[in-house]
């Protein structure tokens, strides 16, 4: 299935640059699909997405007025990552969630990098997800972002780079599990002989984290996830999740509060809740503090967090990391906070708000990518070289007449990775998400989302923009299994 | 256990079990018109009849009003999306409620209702078309095979006990329901719908053991209404009813510790003592009606104990709608 591969001039995952040579590590796979006819990958391929609709691993779309449930799309052909870059990778977003942790609870009490003029104060200020109502309230291990998200591209020499963190409710880890369960079945032999590390303990690992911040310390806390309910595009994730980790998934309807304590409503009575992982925005938590038409919130939820007596995971406020002029300070806040150089780069961002960058960007706007701070899942965003001289006039004067909301970055072409196209291998561009948890103590767990955008030539691997996704095997690190 | 997933539990069961019966009563009389030497117009009041026995005349007259040719009520009762009560949207509205507690059913179940769901969505309409038998027995059996999963795989703790519930009270109602069937029918052909009756509830071997010979409402209603043992017959699902009311609650048998159980047991004493005289007083359709106002009550009852939340108000609307809105209504009748 790679006989015609074209590799092109991209970064590719599997072949070495310019040539049709697998990196030592992608020998196996390759062995493995040229052995496979087409007609028996075509039947590995419906096998997958039966299996996948079988089990209702859907997400839903809302472009028609139904709202049709449909299947992530899957590409079998698995991202594979040596075990030396995941060691890289793993130190890099350990070393990115504390500095972003540091910073957010810096930032809801003194605001010391404020102070010491790191970061401007007018761009905190005027971030969108900045909530300063909530200076002043401590947070157990002074956490926020207990669960990251963070999308990572690789550029044209292959250097992973951060191009966002997703502070918020980072959404897809289901899809990990999913995919890996689904390629356990399909491909077992050769995942045995690649010796991939498992990703199936984090379910594990985030019941064990969502424990470790109850406000109340005590042995037993009752962890709950609040869901928006069973139309919300994520909620196969929000019942996996619930389900995986053996808690309660309840919706805003299941709550009250009551002598600042959250109660949800069971058949027995009330139960008092300790820990939340909310899958809602800030905005929709509680109507008597945030939108107040919001039906899915709790009304009193925001006075029993000040209290302390519930823990929010994610807190509130942290969407202000989000915010893409903040994210081109998180190298800054890394040396600020601990004394460190980055180990994974930013992609390079000039600041619509600097005098210098902004003329910079309005010079250069055919061949800059320009994104509005605080949109995301590829809305808002320019692409210079492919855009209409309409779509560019529009963005400058969007730029000049709010140049804090915008920034620039030059096109990254992005990765690419052999993907299953009507069974012969094409490129694809690709992104990871890996998941990192922070409570006490920091897990990442050996994998991540692979995104992968279908179309051709395409950036975008958004799944309401045509992407799709790919299991990603990091693999063991054999030198120190010592033939284990 | 959550009052919403108790609910969503208890919902999910009674739209298996009233698909099922839909199912089973629109099969045997397709069947039973196949025999009988009825005139074009008693088959047609024979289906209107079915219509009125399961309350749904007025939705099918509105939603065939201006039409030049009427949607036949066969269709509309087994596939028409269109009627919340139909057995495709049934079968829709259970997978629904059970899309919402997957993490309390197990996977077999999930896999069982989605694989149907999917089935009938993608394959419903041919499959009718082809056979309307095939396509009924194949709901009859998911909904057997729902309930032996059930069984066999879900703790028999508090998640089980509240899809019995609803399992129960919906068979007791859809048996009333298809008791009545006759009475809704032309005067001459009352007599001939009552094997109809007998055979929709499963309940002709039982019959044939116990009576033999021609089948007459009094003998039907003692199966189907008095019947101890027959797991279809009014009684004997109200005495489940009232022991799993009492399970749930922790409740020993003979003492009350809420509305529900109370009004459980006062049905289930009816049927127990006074039974047949007062069939023989009030007069058959008069009797099952009165059982159905208990057996709603009893539903009422159960809500306000279990599944009542208290319908949230937005403190404020504004015109702009939520992005991440949904309907915060659970699913149900």
């Amino acid at each position: 299935m790679f006989k015609n591969y074209q590799p092109e001039t991209f970064f590719d995952e599997m072949f070495e640059k310019g040539t049709t040579r697998p990196f030592s590590w992608y020998e196996e796979i390759t062995g493995e699909f040229s052995k496979l006819s087409s007609k028996n990958m075509e039947e590995k391929q419906r096998q997958l997405d039966r299996s996948f609709l079988e089990q209702g691993v859907t997400f839903t779309v809302y472009s028609d007025n139904e709202g049709t449930e449909r299947i992530f799309p899957f590409d079998p052909v698995p991202r594979v990552i040596p075990s030396h870059e995941w060691e890289h990778l793993e130190s890099g977003l350990k070393q990115r969630i504390t500095a972003l942790n540091m910073f957010l609870n810096d930032l809801y009490h003194d605001a010391r990098i404020v102070k010491e003029k790191i970061i401007p104060e007018s761009v905190i200020k005027s971030a969108k997800h900045y909530q300063p109502d909530f200076v002043g309230i401590d947070l157990p291990h002074n956490a926020y972002i207990h669960i990251c998200g963070s999308d990572l591209i690789r550029d044209d020499d292959g250097t992973y780079r951060v191009l966002e963190d997703n502070g918020r409710c980072p959404s897809g880890v289901s899809y990990m599990l999913e995919n890996r369960a689904a390629m356990k079945r399909a491909f077992p032999q050769l995942y045995q002989r690649m010796r991939v590390e498992p990703v199936s303990h984090y379910p594990t690992a985030l019941r064990d984290m969502l424990r470790s911040v109850s406000p109340q310390g005590g042995t037993d806390p009752v962890c709950v996830v609040l869901t928006p309910g069973q139309y919300n595009s994520a909620y196969f994730e929000h019942t996996f999740l619930a389900q995986q980790m053996g808690i309660e998934i309840v919706e805003g309807q299941d709550l009250v509060v009551e002598g600042d304590r959250v109660y949800m409503h069971t058949t027995k009575g009330p139960v008092a809740v300790d820990v939340i992982y909310r899958r809602i925005d800030d905005q929709f938590l509680d109507p008597k503090v945030f939108r107040r038409d919001s039906l899915l919130g709790v009304p009193g939820l925001v006075d029993a967090y000040r209290k302390g007596n519930v823990t929010l995971v994610n807190a509130i406020g942290t969407g202000v990391a989000d915010d893409k002029v903040v994210y081109a300070y998180v190298p800054d806040m890394i040396r600020f906070y601990l004394s460190e150089e980055p180990i994974l780069e930013n992609v390079p961002t000039y600041l619509g708000l600097d005098k210098e960058d902004r003329t910079y960007i309005l010079e250069n706007l055919d061949n800059l990518v320009v994104k509005a701070a605080n949109e995301a899942g590829g809305y808002g965003m320019l692409m210079g070289p492919t855009a209409s001289k309409k779509e560019i006039a529009a963005f400058r004067k969007l730029i000049i007449a709010n140049p804090r909301e915008y920034i620039a970055q030059p096109v990254v072409s992005l990765s690419r990775h052999p993907t299953l196209c009507d069974s012969s291998a094409e490129g694809r561009h690709v992104d990871l998400r890996p998941f990192v948890l922070y409570g006490d103590k920091i897990t990442v767990v050996p994998g991540g989302l692979t995104r992968v955008a279908l179309k051709k030539g395409s950036l975008i691997v958004n799944s309401s923009q045509g992407g799709g996704s790919k299991d990603t095997w990091v693999l063991r690190n054999t030198h120190s299994m010592n033939g284990n | 256990m959550l009052s919403r997933v108790a609910n969503n539990l208890y919902w999910m069961a009674r739209y298996i079990e009233r698909a099922e019966n839909l199912a089973r009563l629109i099969n045997t009389h397709e069947e039973d018109l196949m025999d009988l030497v009825w005139s074009g117009d008693d088959t047609a009041k024979s289906w209107s009849s079915m219509l009125e026995v399961t309350a749904l005349e007025e939705l099918y007259a509105e939603q065939s009003k201006g039409k030049k040719r009427k949607q036949p009520i066969a269709d509309f009762m087994s596939i028409s999306p269109k009627n919340p009560e139909s057995i495709v949207s049934c079968i829709a509205a259970a997978r629904e409620n059970a899309r919402a507690v997957r993490d309390q059913i197990s996977e077999e179940v999930w896999l069982n209702l989605n694989g149907l769901h999917i089935f009938l969505r993608d394959n419903g309409r041919q499959e009718w078309r082809k056979s309307a038998s095939d396509f009924c027995t194949k709901i009859i059996e998911s909904s057997l095979l729902f309930h032996g999963i059930t069984d066999a795989t879900i703790p028999h703790e508090e998640a089980w006990a509240f899809i019995q519930l609803g399992k129960y009270i919906e068979r007791a109602d859809k048996t009333t329901r298809i008791l009545d069937f006759p009475h809704f029918l032309p005067k001459g052909n009352r007599g001939s719908a009552w094997p109809t009756v007998v055979r929709a509830c499963s309940a002709a071997s039982v019959y044939r053991a116990r009576f033999g010979g021609e089948v007459t409402d009094t003998k039907a209603s003692a199966i189907l209404i008095f019947s101890s043992t027959f797991p279809r017959s009014v009684r004997f699902c109200l005495r489940q009813v009232h022991t799993i009311l009492h399970s749930i609650s922790s409740t020993p048998p003979h003492r009350y510790s809420n509305e529900a159980e109370r009004l459980a047991g006062a049905t289930l004493a009816r049927l127990d003592f006074a039974g047949r005289n007062e069939v023989a007083e009030m007069g058959l359709h008069q009797y099952v009606d009165s059982l159905q106002i208990d057996l709603n009550a009893i539903g009422l009852e159960i809500f306000a104990k279990y599944f009542y939340i208290r319908e949230r108000e937005p403190l404020e609307t504004t015109s702009k709608s939520q992005s991440q809105s949904q309907s915060t209504k659970s699913v149900s009748a």
